[in-house]
């Protein structure tokens, strides 16, 4: 077994994948580990059994139990089970001033910046809007309701082929018309000598002479070393700061910063039940995503909302209507008469300073995830024209958690953030580890904030960009 | 809290009665939730119904007052009126003590709380009590200790899930796993609003 490669890269989704193809196509010798397995169109489920789903997902909750994580934990990451919806970030997302009066963003990205890249993206991923036809009945209600208000609603952008709309999207596509990393990037890295080694585990990172030695533990356990000139993390923002700081000992001018500023995207969860007299929604059929997106908030709220089909274990989370119970018989009766006519879950998303933290609780990776003065701040901030929104329209605006809303789990970010301050991010506006030459960051951790919409076409824009710099630097 | 971080402060008495409990339920709810997460094995058949030919019968006072509980959450048929299955027609149960699920080694910690409520309020246990009176216990139990919720949303999940049958699926009209929808209703096919942008994205 080859034990020498010019690039070892941590991780398959977005941020490990797109640089792996980039390297191999420069003519270098690369190596790809992924901690999941693989799963193709016919080892894919459609079900919500979190045996099989923890099969293909990290699940892993914050430190006080109250927030949900998960991310992809297979060959291909999380572009195997998103929701598949690839808008880019507005310009105003990279100007985005956190409390401390910090740009999170470096001037070397920007919308204009990126734009070549997203380019690159969206022909490799086949990405294309949606037409009102691919809207399901769930997106089609929400735009509605916007227009009602006489607010816009766009149609999203995602990267299916032929959908058969069966709603299971973040279970795996069992069609193989969701154009996940499994149908472009990684054949081709394949085919131009990329090699993957699946049900690997970084352990740790050290110095060598040739540039690192990464280890890891193999599907049978036992410890291998691999050395790379370069060496890319891209296991997502909970395990790439992990394996930095499990490696602190052998990178001891590592940042302090590695695993602060995470935050969930600006992520959070509502319902909106609608009214009675109108269509039923049919709330199941579609992709997960409803294919709709809503700007008409950007500019007063600094936030998108994105509308979500739904199967009936929605209900097995917190949602119900204010005031009243989630469980008992009312609970029940209730549930039956929204569903699956008259029931809207969407998310909300938007730049927050990022206060979350992942650290190592004997050497488990640990996320703290406060409801502190800003997000509070913040879901107050952007409850409110939802509630104007569900007034207008007679709706009646549904909680997610308790007295509140749930913050959403999908979009981890900014642990290992890019910056020009190196006060503040780990990494520089390249990727590239702070006094760690030839170490790289290029996932989600690598974004310093919330990207405005869902973030996956940013990650991989910038995944572009940074193999980019490294081809042309190493 | 860290576990080393608890027992110094057990230790030192800086928890209180309260304290020590909420944390215990949180740690062992959210380690039984874990062990569902990694351990239990729930797919059905797509459009094969999977409903266990018998659920578990409740024996001991401890499994009549689980029991209970989840017929409180989601009452069953022969607590709703309308005839509609609950937690336990599903078989939640089962679930509650299944060794996968881990959450038996919790009950133990909870079911006492309730009983005492539930002797509080009407001098009986849970299980002796109709669906009001236990509704009511379980919502005096919630507002001592909003972490509670995580049970009763456990004992949800089954049902809306469709871990062990398909009846919770059915009662709510949604047909699961299917072969897709294509040339069906799913889309109203017009568009619905004004849009701000050309192409989906904004500058």
């Amino acid at each position: 077994m080859t034990t020498s490669f010019d690039a070892v890269i941590v991780g398959s989704g977005f941020g490990g994948s797109i640089p792996a193809l980039r390297l191999a196509q420069a003519g270098k010798k690369v190596l790809v580990l992924e901690q999941g397995r693989v799963y193709t169109e016919t080892d894919f489920k459609q079900t919500w059994d979190l045996k099989y789903l923890s099969n293909i997902m990290n699940i892993t909750t914050s430190d006080d139990y109250a927030v949900f994580f998960r991310s992809g934990m297979v060959l291909g990451g999380g572009s195997v089970v998103f929701s598949g919806l690839m808008n880019r970030s507005p310009s105003e997302t990279f100007q985005f001033v956190d409390y401390n009066g910090y740009k999170v963003w470096p001037d070397a990205v920007s919308r204009q910046v990126l734009d070549p890249y997203y380019d690159r993206v969206e022909q490799m991923m086949s990405v294309r809007q949606a037409t009102w036809e691919e809207v399901s009945k769930t997106g089609g209600m929400f735009a509605q309701l916007m227009n009602n208000a006489g607010l816009t609603c766009d149609r999203a952008r995602f990267p299916y082929i032929n959908c058969r709309e069966c709603g299971f999207c973040e279970a795996g596509c069992i069609y193989g018309v969701k154009q996940s990393l499994m149908k472009n990037y990684i054949p081709q890295a394949q085919d131009a000598g990329v090699e993957f080694r699946t049900g690997c585990r970084a352990m740790q990172i050290m110095p060598s002479a040739a540039g690192y030695t990464v280890q890891y533990t193999g599907p049978d356990d036992t410890l291998t070393s691999v050395q790379g000139t370069v060496v890319i993390i891209a296991a997502g923002a909970i395990y790439s700061p992990e394996l930095l700081l499990r490696s602190k000992q052998y990178l001891p001018s590592l940042s302090d910063q590695v695993g602060k500023n995470f935050n969930n995207n600006g992520g959070l969860r509502f319902g909106i039940e609608l009214p009675d007299g109108l269509p039923s929604i049919e709330c199941y059929k579609g992709r997960d995503s409803a294919a709709v997106m809503t700007y008409a908030y950007w500019h007063d709220y600094g936030i998108t909302i994105e509308a979500g089909t739904s199967p009936a274990a929605i209900f097995a989370i917190d949602i119900h209507r204010p005031g009243e119970s989630g469980w008992g018989l009312d609970f029940k009766h209730w549930a039956k008469s929204v569903y699956p006519s008259k029931l809207i879950v969407a998310n909300i998303m938007g730049p927050v300073t990022g206060e979350g933290l992942v650290y190592l609780n004997n050497d488990i990776p640990a996320v703290s995830f406060p409801l502190t003065k800003t997000l509070a701040d913040y879901r107050d901030r952007v409850i409110a024209p939802i509630q104007a929104l569900t007034k207008a329209n007679n709706a009646i605006l549904l909680q997610t958690m308790g007295t509140g809303y749930m913050y959403s789990i999908d979009h981890m970010l900014g642990t290992c953030r890019i910056g020009d301050d190196p006060r503040y991010s780990p990494a520089d506006p390249y990727g590239q580890i702070r006094n760690y030459p030839g170490l790289f960051v290029s996932d989600s951790s690598s974004l310093p904030c919330s990207t405005g919409v869902n973030p996956s076409t940013t990650v991989a824009a910038n995944a572009e960009r940074i193999a980019d710099y490294i081809v042309t630097n190493w | 809290m860290g576990i080393e971080t608890f027992f110094n402060q057990v230790a030192s008495k800086e928890l209180d009665r309260r304290e020590f409990f909420t944390w215990v339920v949180r740690a062992s709810v959210m380690v039984s939730l874990f062990g569902l997460i990694d351990q239990i094995s729930c797919g059905f058949v797509p459009g094969a119904s999977q409903q266990p030919s018998t659920c578990m019968q409740p024996m001991t006072a401890d499994e009549k007052t689980v029991y209970a509980l989840c017929d409180t959450v989601l009452p069953g048929m022969a607590s709703d009126p309308t005839g509609a299955p609950g937690a336990v027609d599903v078989c939640t149960v089962d679930l509650m003590y299944d060794k996968f699920y881990g959450i038996a080694q919790d009950l133990p910690l909870v079911l006492p709380l309730i009983n005492a409520e539930a002797h509080k309020e009407y001098g009986k246990d849970l299980y002796e009590l109709d669906l009001a009176q236990r509704t009511a216990v379980l919502k005096n139990v919630e507002k001592m200790l909003g972490l509670v919720g995580q049970i009763y949303m456990f004992v949800k999940g089954p049902f809306y899930i469709g871990i062990l049958s398909r009846a919770g699926l059915d009662y709510m009209g949604d047909p699961g796993a299917n072969l897709g929808y294509v040339n069906q209703d799913f889309s109203f096919y017009r568009p619905m609003s004004k849009e701000m942008t050309s192409d989906g994205n904004l500058p």
